[in-house]
């Protein structure tokens, strides 16, 4: 079992989940994740079951890429 | 039934029993000069967090004997001639990548709100209704271009603060700024066992010496960040 020298196991189950959902091998095609029991996805859409500090990178890259809606020509 | 994979390892043959997921056994897919362990499986295993502790454990047991390469939680292929062939397709990668690890563990710094009190960019009255839709938004863009590169210059102060106390006793490393918006700067040291406790060692050190900054340090983990690297060259 792993320890933790810092003082927060939350931050070790941050820190597991990031690795363990976000990196490590890769096997193409085949694998994939079953999420909420429901929908199987494939691991080219791995960003769709990542990590807190993924969904944030996403979420402020896809912010700053994205006109407001009067840039885009909607009212 | 399905075969769920928890990792590449180099060795066929394990001396202990291992209990994977649903409690099946862990058990080795030997292909060639590589193998696999894996347990079967009748559906994919839901993104738990007990599921990826059991992940977890299953590879630090098979890395107290062997070089691992972890896979990603949730990998599962349909049968064992399938899984020979993606390990075959990569095996230069993979078995580099197992010199590489063999004997080392991964741990995880993580450094949070290294931006902290540093001014972010006061927009010019930017809810101004009389400001052009297309004035309003550059400006919301040039603010998080600024905040960006506030928190990307704290990022690399932190990183060389921390880095002469870290680097001696580690193998390698991986930094990355993970969340611009909560400023969080994490890292991945590969370690060698044998200078595991000089590496604790040296984060108690670098925490005493600069306790502003909020260091959290978690492991040992597999070495999930020091592979795909190799993976990547693999794919091109």
């Amino acid at each position: 079992m792993s320890i933790l020298v810092g003082h927060e196991r939350d931050m070790a189950i941050a820190d597991l989940l990031d690795r363990a959902l976000n990196k490590g091998v890769v096997l193409s095609g085949e694998a994939t994740i079953s999420l909420a029991g429901v929908d199987l996805i494939y691991v080219g859409l791995k960003v769709l079951v990542a990590s807190y500090e993924t969904a944030s990178r996403i979420r402020d890259s896809q912010a700053a890429a994205t006109p407001p809606p009067d840039e885009q020509g909607t009212q | 039934m399905m075969l769920y994979v928890y990792g590449v390892v180099d060795s066929p043959q394990f001396s202990a029993a291992l209990s994977g997921h649903e409690g099946g056994l862990v058990f080795p897919v030997a292909c060639g000069d590589l193998a696999a362990a894996a347990s079967g499986l009748s559906c994919a295993v839901e993104p738990q967090v007990r599921n990826i502790w059991r992940h977890e454990q299953v590879l630090e047991l098979l890395m107290q004997e062997h070089a691992v390469l972890p896979l990603r939680f949730g990998t599962c292929v349909s049968d064992v001639e399938t899984l020979c062939n993606e390990l075959q397709r990569r095996r230069p990668a993979l078995l580099e990548s197992l010199a590489r690890v063999r004997g080392k563990a991964e741990f995880a710094l993580r450094v949070a709100g290294i931006a902290a009190g540093q001014s972010a960019v006061r927009s010019r009255d930017d809810s101004a209704s009389s400001l052009l839709p297309g004035t309003r938004y550059l400006q919301a863009k040039a603010k998080i271009f600024h905040d960006q590169a506030i928190v990307e210059a704290a990022a690399r102060r932190v990183q060389d603060t921390l880095q002469p106390y870290l680097d001696g006793p580690a193998v390698a490393a991986v930094w990355e700024l993970a969340a611009r918006a909560s400023a969080t700067l994490t890292a991945s040291y590969l370690v060698a066992r044998d200078n595991i406790p000089q590496f604790i060692h040296a984060v108690d050190q670098a925490r005493n010496d600069h306790p502003a900054l909020d260091v959290t340090c978690s492991g040992p983990w597999a070495p999930y960040s020091f592979v795909s690297m190799r993976r990547a060259e693999t794919e091109r």
